[in-house]
């Protein structure tokens, strides 16, 4: 990733984190629905995958194909998987945004 | 579980989602969308169909802004988009080429685009097409169609093309984008040179060669290129 391209964007940075939590479930529907449960977060699924694609054209995503499903109708999955390159980014966007919110405390008003 | 499998039939927007972005997206992307689909529908039908079928309806609305995008993007397009631009571009300018070199006279009007180096707009007159036939039958030497400067002009953009290609990895898309700019910005600077200098009409004949012969040059070289790159792209994704 190039010195421009360091941090990730908000979008990226919480589906990396559900690949994360999800480990080898990491697809389509479950990104969708992990994000929906933890962030209460409607997202469409052709933002997902768009999101997903370029990350994957960025090296910080690999996918591959898996088990299709009746369910599905016979459709098979892509899963998705972090690389070491989105794991650095994901740091390196961590460590960015503690940096700037040292120092910072804010109250919720009701 | 499978006693609903056997009672759940597939919405007609799952059908619809199946065709339209088999036709915009891989098959192996298409299916990994569409199984999402048919699989989260499932679960929210096995709830409330009705809304279950208003959701899968607003998904397919949304992802088609996706698909119809990546499509657009793809290093196939390209491919298509190049290859017909080429396939017009030649025997238009070769045609528009023999035109200007045989014109004896012309329409006022034409004559006025001319001087303001307006050939782009010249190419939706009648009058022009016109003429298009005889121009070629009045072609003697292949010699008009050489211009020195516009040959070392191409030649040092492809140059520069082949210098930046070996200096970083290029896709097929920034190698259209950089051959697109090499040919036309003979064409713009000479069109904003002609139209802010007061010329004789003697003078303008040279500047128009230049404009038009740059762009004959280079899009053979540039769609080959582009056809070539993208057309490896194309294998090394099949592959993965």
């Amino acid at each position: 990733m190039s010195k421009k391209e360091k941090y990730l964007g908000e979008f990226e940075q919480v589906v990396l984190l559900a690949l994360l939590r999800l480990g080898e479930q990491a697809y389509g529907a479950s990104i969708r629905q992990l994000l929906h449960e933890q962030i209460k977060r409607d997202v469409a699924l052709g933002a997902l995958y768009s999101t997903l694609e370029r990350m994957e054209k960025k090296g910080l995503v690999t996918s591959e194909l898996g088990e299709s499903t009746a369910q599905r109708g016979g459709r098979a999955k892509r899963f998705f998987e972090i690389t070491s390159k989105g794991n650095e980014a994901l740091i390196k966007t961590r460590e960015a945004m503690d940096s700037m919110w040292q120092g910072i405390s804010l109250k919720i008003q009701f | 579980m499978s006693s609903l499998q056997d009672k759940y039939t597939e919405p007609t927007a799952i059908k619809i989602a199946n065709k339209t972005l088999g036709l915009l997206l891989p098959e192996s992307l298409k299916d990994a969308i569409v199984g999402d689909l048919r699989e989260e529908h499932f679960i929210r039908a096995s709830k409330d169909f009705s809304s279950a079928n208003k959701w899968v309806w607003r998904q397919l609305f949304i992802t088609s802004f996706y698909a119809i995008n990546s499509a657009l993007r793809s290093d196939r397009f390209l491919q298509y988009v190049v290859l017909i631009l080429c396939l017009l571009g030649l025997p238009i300018i070769i045609s528009m080429v023999a035109w200007l070199s045989n014109m004896d006279e012309t329409s006022p009007y034409i004559w006025n685009q001319l001087l303001e180096a307006n050939m782009h707009i010249i190419l939706f007159d009648g009058y022009f097409w016109s003429q298009i036939p005889e121009s070629i039958i009045r072609i003697e030497h292949i010699t008009m169609y050489i211009h020195y400067g516009s040959v070392v002009w191409s030649v040092i953009a492809l140059l520069i093309m082949c210098v930046i290609k070996r200096m970083n990895p290029v896709s097929a898309h920034q190698i259209a984008l950089m051959g697109a700019a090499a040919m036309l910005l003979p064409y713009l600077m000479g069109w904003m040179y002609i139209n802010t200098m007061l010329l004789a009409p003697t003078d303008i004949g040279p500047i128009l060669a230049f404009m038009l012969f740059n762009i004959l040059y280079m899009l053979i070289p540039v769609t080959y290129w582009v056809l070539k790159t993208a057309n490896r792209n194309i294998i090394l994704v099949s592959i993965d």
